[in-house]
């Protein structure tokens, strides 16, 4: 079974790598995060509790680009 | 000379004014004066000078707030920051004067003073506050019982018609059934994780005062299925003009050409002074009842009809919601109404695309299939047109071979 801190630091790095190159949504993440693991090492609930405190822990934040996605917190590009 | 020709041109006339609106605010709230000027530039420039916002946000939160920029700061700083605010607001919105009051001061505080009550979901709308605000309003509205509402991909802010509060027709409880399921997702309300926007809108009776079936990605509408309560002496009373319809010149209701005639599935009959009903024709479309309140009332086994995948058009047309299940009773603490909603999300997550809607999915991969998948129960009212295709075989063919 994947602990919730590696499914965060695996989402995490994602996220990063993607960062200025591709939006990438929860559905998306989800996805991919259960296919690293495998169906029997990670589910849906654990991704959903890993995000769940990125998100608190504001090391992630919500966009929104035709939908919503996850980012690394930045100031909006259009405020500047 | 006014310094905003153009958008006084939409203050002439006898009819409400937008534009009347945030003048008079402007005489207290520099923002507004900013925005005068900017919406002047706009329909000088045929052309919005409002750039796409991205979320702004509260802490934990990925919904409720739609973030706003003008493109020409250095112009109007006062409206450099534009957000809106959405607000939950309550079930069959009811508030007293002093919540309201409350939400106004809060928003002379913190914004532009400019609401608007409310916004095709449901929610409140605050309109215009800047980033550092946005903490404090939340925090502010917290801790006098409030909450942000939806926006984004998640679930929408749920909401309802007044229900069983004040009108007669309601079969189901709307605002219990609105309040229950605000609290049960709260996480799908707050931190999006769908392909895309999902609206949840209840109605207590087919009138459907809330439009759930052209706004809603899920509409929960009641309905009966017993019969129609009907009494003799009143309908007597409608037929002799006693008993008055508001919505005719004289009153009267003419039984046969006002209600019989018109009954969509020619379930009903009037003769010799007498009406009957074979209720198990009935399609439940209230024309009756709405013309003859006093002498046909929706019947005591009420429930509700469950239907899919209404929406305006976005990134494709608008579609009306399509019965998925007839008939469900809807009593607290609703677990098998949440259970199929689990089980519709859990579809579409693994199977929606990127902005796609679930009624836009439905007609992606079929409703048969659709249904089969969250396993109900098909209907024959689910066929839409009769198959043009020949060309389809199905298993039994195949196994008889
Ligand atoms: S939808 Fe039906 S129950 Fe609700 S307010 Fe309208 S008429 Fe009444
Ligand atoms: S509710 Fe509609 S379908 Fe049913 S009897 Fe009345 S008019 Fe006919």
């Amino acid at each position: 079974m994947a602990t919730v801190e590696e499914v965060k630091d695996y989402i995490f790095k994602k996220v990063e790598s993607y960062a200025g190159k591709k939006q990438v949504k929860v559905p998306q993440m989800t996805q991919d995060v259960i296919e690293h693991f495998g169906e029997d090492n990670c589910s849906k609930k654990d991704v959903k509790e890993a995000l769940r405190e990125l998100i608190d822990d504001e090391k992630l934040v919500y966009g929104y680009f035709g939908g919503t996605t996850i980012e690394l917190p930045h100031k909006e590009g259009s405020a500047n | 000379m006014s310094n905003t020709p153009l958008i006084d041109e939409l203050v002439k006339g006898p009819w409400p004014s937008f534009i009347k609106d945030i003048k008079r605010t402007a005489e207290k709230n520099e923002m507004c004066k900013d925005l005068l000027n900017l919406l002047e530039m706009s329909y000088r420039d045929k052309k919005t000078h409002w750039k796409h916002g991205g979320i702004v946000g509260v802490r934990g939160y990925g919904g409720g707030i739609i973030g706003r920029y003008s493109d020409s700061p250095e112009l109007y700083p006062g409206v450099s920051h534009f957000h809106t605010v959405r607000i939950n607001q309550p079930a069959g919105w009811f508030y007293s004067t002093s919540a309201l009051r409350y939400i106004c001061d809060l928003w002379e505080k913190h914004g532009s003073g400019l609401t608007n009550l409310h916004g095709s979901t449901g929610d409140m709308v605050m309109l215009g506050t800047t980033t550092e605000h946005l903490e404090d309003i939340f925090t502010d509205l917290s801790e006098h019982g409030w909450d942000l509402g939806g926006s984004g991909s998640d679930m929408r802010t749920p909401s309802c018609c007044l229900g069983k509060s004040r009108c007669e027709f309601a079969c189901i409880d709307t605002m219990a059934i609105c309040h229950d399921l605000t609290n049960e997702w709260q996480d799908e309300l707050h931190r999006p994780a769908f392909p895309y926007k999902f609206k949840i809108k209840i109605a207590g009776c087919p009138n459907d005062c809330v439009a759930s079936i052209a706004r809603s990605d899920c509409s929960i509408i009641g309905t009966w299925r017993d019969n129609i309560r009907q009494d003799d002496a009143a309908v007597a009373k409608y037929a002799s003009g006693e008993l008055v319809y508001g919505a005719r010149a004289d009153g009267k209701v003419d039984i046969k050409a006002d209600v019989v005639d018109k009954c969509p599935t020619g379930c009903m009959s009037y003769e010799g002074g007498k009406l009957s009903i074979d209720n198990k024709n009935c399609n439940r479309c209230m024309h009756c009842i709405n013309l003859m309140p006093q002498a046909l009332r929706v019947g005591v086994d009420g429930g509700a009809t469950i239907l899919l995948g209404a929406k305006a058009p976005i990134v494709q047309g608008a579609l009306l919601s399509s019965v998925l299940v007839p008939f469900i009773k809807m009593d607290p603490p609703y677990e098998e109404f949440k259970e199929l909603i689990g089980r519709i999300w859990e579809f579409w997550d693994e199977n929606g695309e990127a902005r796609e809607r679930i009624g836009e999915m439905i007609v992606r991969i079929g409703k048969g299939n659709f249904v089969e998948e969250v396993g109900c129960d098909p209907i024959p009212e689910m066929i839409c047109e009769p198959r043009s295709n020949p060309y389809i075989f199905y298993e039994e063919y195949f196994e008889e071979e």
